[in-house]
């Protein structure tokens, strides 16, 4: 699945993920890679100018931590970014049920 | 690789914001990725190319990135326009009930050029108002948006600056014609004027209201122009 199946939906998608638990950009995609099953094939840079924007919009909030003497930009979800991800679930479920209703 | 897709990426993000911690990021994601590359059995250089291969190429980072902060900047200098024309809601109020009301003393003294500075100084804020108030709310819409067209960021960012600048002008006239029309009264002496102090802080407030837009306005034009170097 490429970027452009993708568009619209990876705001969801990093949420869903970070909201598992904190998490750096690396890990993040390796979790979004993991939970698709390899289905989603995007270009890994892409996630980074999205979880900026994600955090301009008070829905992330990140951290400068050291781990194995190497610094890496933590993220975890805001309050916000809880609230958001469960509207984009439910428009999400909403949109697949109908999507599934009428091609079945 | 690694480093000459860094170097690469240094140079396409210039001097904006976010950069120095972007770069920190892709690098220990580059090498995070050429590390379990090489632990599956790549050589360093395969390993390496691998990694910069799957990150994707620099310029369409550096352009999604730029678009981003384009969109930011739009959203902003909107919001920013739009404190600043309703900042001019209470001025207009104290200088309409506290300066002499018309009509002018006599025929003589009627300055045609005030009411015509008045005038034009009313028409520039409404236009502002009404044209910021719809930019406004075309930027909260392209700001929810993931990504967007460069384009729209442009005409976005223009639009705010042609509402700064209607205005900036539009509170320069109305600033002058308070000035004036103020001269006028007290060499008349038909009715108290504005202190000093009341027209200082008229025109200062009016001057921080009008350079806070433009100079949002220059701040989302020049963020949503630098997308053509990405």
């Amino acid at each position: 699945m490429g970027p452009e199946a993708l568009k619209g939906h990876l705001d969801a998608l990093l949420l869903a993920v970070v909201a598992r638990g904190p998490a750096h950009g690396y890990r993040i995609v390796e979790d979004l890679r993991l939970r698709s099953g390899g289905a989603f094939d995007l270009p890994e840079g892409t996630v980074y100018p999205a979880l900026h924007r994600l955090e301009r919009g008070g829905l992330l909030a990140s951290r400068w931590t050291l781990s194995s003497g190497r610094r890496r930009r933590v993220y975890r979800i805001t309050r916000r970014g809880r609230a958001a991800l469960a509207r984009q679930t439910a428009d999400w479920e909403r949109f697949a049920g109908a999507v599934q209703a009428v091609l079945t | 690789v690694i480093e000459r897709y860094l170097a690469e990426l240094r140079r396409l993000l210039g001097r904006g914001p976010g950069r120095a911690r972007l770069l920190a990021e892709v690098e220990d994601h580059l090498r995070e990725t050429a590390r379990r590359l090489e632990r599956e059995g790549a050589p360093p250089t395969e390993a390496e190319g691998a990694a910069v291969a799957a990150f994707g190429p620099p310029d369409e980072l550096a352009a999604q990135l730029a678009g981003e902060q384009a969109a930011t900047a739009v959203g902003w200098s909107s919001r920013v326009l739009m404190v600043a024309l309703a900042g001019f809601v209470p001025v207009y109020g104290f200088v309409e009930n506290f300066s002499p009301p018309a009509p002018w003393p006599s025929a003589d003294a009627t300055p045609a050029h005030l009411v015509w500075k008045l005038a034009a100084a009313e028409y520039l804020l409404l236009s502002a108002a009404l044209v910021g108030a719809s930019v406004f709310i075309l930027a909260r819409g392209y700001r929810v948006r993931p990504g967007g067209p460069p384009g729209l960021a442009r005409g976005l960012a223009l639009a705010v600056a042609l509402c700064a600048l209607a205005l900036a002008v539009g509170a320069a006239l109305g600033a002058l014609e308070v000035v004036q029309r103020n001269a006028l009264y007290r060499d008349l002496g038909v009715a108290d004027p504005l202190t000093p102090l009341e027209l200082l802080l008229t025109t200062a407030w009016v001057a921080l209201l009008s350079i806070s837009a433009l100079a949002a306005a220059a701040w989302s034009i020049r963020r949503s122009f630098s997308l053509t170097r990405a």
